[in-house]
């Protein structure tokens, strides 16, 4: 008997246009704009060299420290930071400076170093830096030469003499990304997708909620008997999504998981759990209206995957540091912090608390869906 | 206009649902527009690096100097003392940069050793690590200079106090500054990223608002109903979506008001005025594109899956949520045959724009006029399947 | 007894649905339950099955008490509901295969229960069809097939031809005297006393949940003083002229003249048609056609209840 309802579940439930196109087209399709959106995102914030100007009048040249210190860090040295391309006027260097070629150019003239800028980023900071770097150390030698003469000589080996005052630590178990944020949360979206399935198994077997349920309380079974068959059955489809979805992310847009299997397994089975008890929840206390019913699932689940930083990463944290709470009583929120505890952190603590709240989550559902569904007749059809 | 006041009896019925979809939809908006304007560092007016300082070895004159140093220099993150927050800090960008100064490095770094080093937490390959690299190198090389010219050692606390004076005023030594083109100010960058947002939003409420209103005219037997009736069918669409533009307008009409809330005063910038104009367009697009996909809408999932998949899915790829400058040419080459794009666009130009004459405002006015060639198309292909689709029922 | 109702009361809020209703149905009988629409047939019918509760009174089925877990009981019930009650997304075989695997969990058993469905209800051709794909008529016998698969002995059709074509009606009422040939008892519920009375052996008719009489076919047209309904069509003469004499007449009930036709009414176990023409015809009046009508079942309920049976 079970094996019967179980097929004929998996059957009815994978051939639901509605519900697959929610469980598993959606989320491979946002997916995939998220791929696209974000192929470029990492190579972004790595480092790329800063287009400079440079305009060749004035002064400039009669002090060759500002140009050997500018070659130090040009494009034809070992370390490149700037490449610096030489302009005869002021003018010329403004127009290549409003057709956004550069990003900044520089004029040396009689009353000192001046930076010519168009917007206020980072790469107009680092170069502000590099050159107020210079104009510090020709400062701190003049002051050594005027104040101790006898250290001067010293002064150039000094300079020279390349010390290493940094060394960078390992962060967690993976560096850290914050676009795997938005993944995350999708993934979270995903299994709270799985409500839909929930929803649909309730109105199968409720008598008031479709005529098939009707049918069914009619049967000689009985009805939390095949509820749980159902639920089973709907369960593994979901999980199976889930798994589908997550090699989807891995295996074509190179989301980064950490390799810890086992416990991504777990996670996965762990969010869908969360999410078709959650739909059943929903199916047993909503009774009537299927538009209104996925109406009301879709919103909080978007809301839900909003504040676990699916639209934008720095929601997640930003929520979270104004109300706490929100941590503890968002499934899509312990769902990607479970599957973002795998990625980056060595231990384990984060990870099960996150899964602990997804088992407890969906225990409490099912305990509220058998004291709405455990009553056998009804008071009305 | 018969069918333009039964449009509008629908409207008026359907009014809390469609209300429900406007009020969660600008509730994203606001808080997007909220955390973007705090959390996007392009926009800070003095852009500091946030880092975490954890230092061991307090009392130690070059290890206080440069945290004094740094705390001048960057935002300063409050130190988390568990490795676990730290790390949390770092993923989610809260601190861009962890520090930690081991204890003894005074000693070692004024003995010449240099055993001891810093550690450092970075998101790798990020530019504000070159940054904070750049700011410690440059305090201790210079503290290196004079305790090595000097011949400092660790117990002269005089002579180190005496260093990190004059090294706080060497490094305080900066480049001139000369800002070519307007400043940007506040209340424009903020607006401009409720803009940006706001096209998630118009796309979602227009399209689940449309569906919800065209699905009563749809049902086969209404709409045989009134194609039978003496109205021609081209009357019926154009009353029909004479309605929804009333419904469109409204819609735009709730979001300005909200907006506001962010300009203020500010209102009267024409960057602000160009912005709402934008947004109108948009409105009308959307309405558009709405009035098509009703075309295939039946049921309510249909109309949610329908909304989700163009609202969420254009907005990604238009650099809505990621900004355009970090999308690839690929999927901008793709996203702008979305209108969309063009409204994003039009959005970042005209935040940055200084001065208003055509030769600066050319390409805003372009995208508007894309937009609405974008209108015009959906609605010429929605009349045409309305046509197509009666032909073969026929 | 296969079904005993005693006292049913059920009442949804201020509203009484089954009024202490008492109702009989004996092994291997066609049951009818006729009544107009919102008389508290489908209610009836879901309290026996237990699917509802209610508020008083008491149900055996198969002289046994029932109960949401009588699941004993259950097996030997078959239910074809007023809602088409099949799964979307599963096909005519399967959907049928389904609902008997709720009956009979034995595989090998159950396959030649489904088949004989399957012909039973004429879907053959349609084995691999999704309910989408079919039209009402078919998909009502799919319906039935789903109810009956499982071999049960007690078959309950609530209004089971509701916007059905004549065509499908006709198989579904030939289909419903084939299952009781075969031994089962069968309750059926409708509003379209034809159907009613072509098929079933004994009647009860409901209104305002009560039912207002029972009996065979006869039994309940005995129950009324009307005979027989004699229409004349008087080609010349005005038939005003004639009612005050044949109201004279003693079998006649009444005598009412609408245009050139006059309506007589004869009292139970009288006919007199031939003294009536006869009358008609000493006045020197032509007559057209003339016909006489046995009464109906509606004719019972307009005289129980003082109004029409039909919506």
């Amino acid at each position: 008997m079970f094996f019967h309802l179980f097929i004929y579940r998996i059957k009815s439930s994978v051939r639901n246009v509605q519900l697959m196109f929610w469980t598993l087209a959606f989320p491979i399709l946002l997916a995939s704009f998220f791929g696209l959106a974000f192929s470029n995102l990492n190579k972004a914030d790595a480092f790329s060299e800063i287009p400079i100007g440079v305009v060749k009048t004035g002064t400039f040249g009669a002090d060759s420290t500002l140009q050997s210190h500018l070659d130090a860090v040009s494009s034809e040295s070992d370390d490149p930071l700037l490449t610096i391309t030489y302009y005869s006027t002021a003018e010329e260097a403004e127009t290549a400076l409003s057709d956004k070629q550069i990003k900044g150019f520089l004029v040396d003239d009689a009353d000192g170093l001046h930076l010519h800028l168009l917007s206020n980023g980072l790469d107009e900071t680092i170069t502000k830096q590099f050159l107020d770097w210079y104009l510090q150390v020709s400062a701190s030698v003049e002051r050594i030469v005027r104040t101790n003469p006898s250290g001067a000589p010293a002064i150039s080996g000094i300079l020279e003499k390349n010390v290493t005052y940094i060394t960078e630590q390992k962060t967690g178990a993976n560096a850290p990304n914050s676009t795997l944020t938005y993944y995350y949360a999708l993934i979270g979206m995903t299994c709270l997708y799985g409500a839909f399935m929930g929803l649909d198994q309730v109105s199968c077997v409720q008598a008031n909620q479709s005529p098939a349920g009707a049918r069914l309380n009619l049967a000689p079974v009985s009805k939390l008997k095949v509820f749980a068959c159902s639920l089973c059955a709907v369960t593994l489809i979901q999980y199976l999504t889930i798994l589908l979805l997550v090699a989807y992310l891995s295996f074509v847009l190179h989301v980064d998981f950490g390799n810890r299997i086992g416990f991504i397994l777990l996670a996965s089975f762990a969010g869908c759990c969360a999410g078709v008890s959650f739909g059943a929840v929903l199916g047993a206390v909503i009774k009537k209206g299927d538009g209104i019913k996925s109406g009301i699932l879709i919103g909080s689940t978007m809301t839900m995957s909003f504040f676990a930083g699916l639209m934008q990463a720095s929601i997640k944290y930003a929520a979270i540091k104004a109300a706490p709470f929100l941590a503890y009583i968002n499934p899509a929120e312990w769902i990607s912090d479970a599957f973002y505890a795998l990625y980056y952190f060595d231990t384990y603590d984060r990870f099960f608390q996150n899964v602990a709240l997804l088992f407890a989550f969906s225990f409490v559902m099912y305990l509220i869906v058998y004291a709405i569904m455990r009553r056998q007749q009804y008071a009305s059809l | 206009m018969r069918v333009f006041k039964a449009c509008f009896r629908i409207i008026w019925k359907n009014l809390p649902t469609l209300a429900i979809y406007l009020a969660i939809f600008l509730f994203f908006a606001l808080i997007l527009s909220f955390s973007g304007a705090s959390n996007q560092p392009e926009h800070y007016a003095d852009k500091k690096s946030r880092i975490m300082i954890i230092n061991e070895d307090e009392g130690g004159e070059v290890a206080d100097g440069l945290v004094q140093f740094l705390s001048g220099e960057c935002q300063i993150v409050t130190p988390e003392k568990e490795k676990v927050a730290q790390l949390d800090s770092l993923f989610s960008e809260d601190a861009e940069y962890i520090l930690s100064i081991p204890s003894g490095f005074t000693d070692d770094f004024l003995s010449g050793k240099h055993s001891l080093t810093i550690g450092k937490m970075i998101v790798p390959n990020s530019t504000t690590g070159v940054q904070v690299d750049l700011l410690v190198q440059k305090y201790l090389d210079t503290f290196r200079l004079y305790a090595e010219t000097g011949r400092v050692t660790s117990d002269d606390t005089a002579a180190l106090e005496t260093i990190r004076k004059n090294i706080r005023e060497d490094l305080d030594h900066s480049t001139d500054i000369v800002w070519a083109g307007a400043a940007q100010t506040g209340s424009v960058q903020t607006a401009a990223y409720y803009f940006k947002y706001l096209s998630y939003t118009i796309l979602s409420v227009m399209i689940l608002g449309v569906s919800t209103i065209m699905r009563v005219f749809n049902k086969p037997d209404l709409r045989r109903r009134m194609l039978g009736s003496p109205l021609a069918a081209t009357r019926v669409n154009l009353e029909l979506f004479l309605g929804m533009l009333c419904y469109a307008v409204a819609v735009w009409a709730v979001m300005m008001a909200i907006s506001l809330v962010f300009v203020g005063p500010a209102v009267a910038d024409q960057r602000i005025v160009l912005m709402i104009l934008n947004a109108l367009v948009l409105t009308v697009t959307a309405l558009s594109l709405s009035f098509l996909c009703a075309q295939f809408i039946r049921g309510p999932g249909s109309q949610h899956s329908v909304a989700n998949v163009i609202a969420l899915g254009t907005s990604f790829v238009s650099g809505v949520f990621v900004p355009q400058s970090l999308l690839g040419d690929t999927v901008k080459n793709v996203a702008s045959f979305t209108p969309t794009y063009w409204y994003v666009t039009a959005v970042e130009d005209i935040s940055t724009l200084s001065s208003f004459g055509l030769q600066n405002t050319r390409d805003i006015y372009l995208a508007m006029l894309i937009q609405m060639a974008f209108a015009a198309a959906f609605l010429v292909v929605a009349l045409g399947l309305g046509r197509q689709k009666r032909r073969k029922s026929n | 007894m296969v079904v005993e109702v005693k006292n049913l009361v059920k009442r949804y809020g201020d509203l009484i649905a089954l009024d202490h209703l008492d109702m009989e149905v004996r092994e291997g009988e066609v049951f009818g339950l006729l009544g107009p629409n919102g008389s508290g047939k489908t209610t009836a019918i879901n309290c026996i099955l237990s699917l509802l509760s209610y508020d008083k009174g008491e149900i055996l089925v198969f002289d046994q008490p029932m109960r949401p877990t009588s699941y004993q009981i259950k097996k030997d019930i078959g239910i074809i509901m007023q809602n088409v009650a099949v799964i979307d997304e599963l096909t005519v075989y399967e959907n049928i295969d389904y609902f008997c695997g709720l009956y009979v969990a034995d595989k090998k058993k159950r396959a030649p229960l489904v088949e004989e469905a399957i012909d039973f209800v004429g879907l053959n051709d349609f084995r691999k069809f999704y309910p989408k794909k079919l039209s009402g008529g078919l998909l009502r016998r799919l319906n039935i097939a789903c109810g009956i698969a499982h071999k049960p002995r007690l078959i309950i059709l609530d209004e089971p031809t509701v916007a059905v074509d004549p065509q499908s009606r006709n198989n579904i009422l030939e289909g419903i005297e084939r299952l009781n040939k075969e031994g089962a008892t069968i309750i059926y519920t409708s509003h379209y006393m034809e159907e009613v009375e072509q098929i079933c052996s004994r009647i009860a008719i409901m209104d305002k949940g009560r039912i207002i009489a029972q009996g065979t076919k006869d039994d309940l047209k005995n129950m009324i003083r009307i005979g027989e309904k004699i229409t004349i069509e008087c080609l010349t003469g005005d038939p005003n002229d004639l009612i005050d004499a044949i109201g004279e007449l003693p079998f006649v009930a009444s005598a009412d003249a609408r245009e050139k036709n006059l309506l007589v009414t004869t009292e139970r176990g009288h006919n007199g048609l031939s003294s009536l023409v006869q009358i008609v015809h000493d006045k020197g009046i032509q007559t057209g056609r003339v016909y006489c009508e046995l009464p109906t079942l509606n004719d019972v309920f307009l005289e129980i209840t003082g109004k029409e049976l039909r919506d």
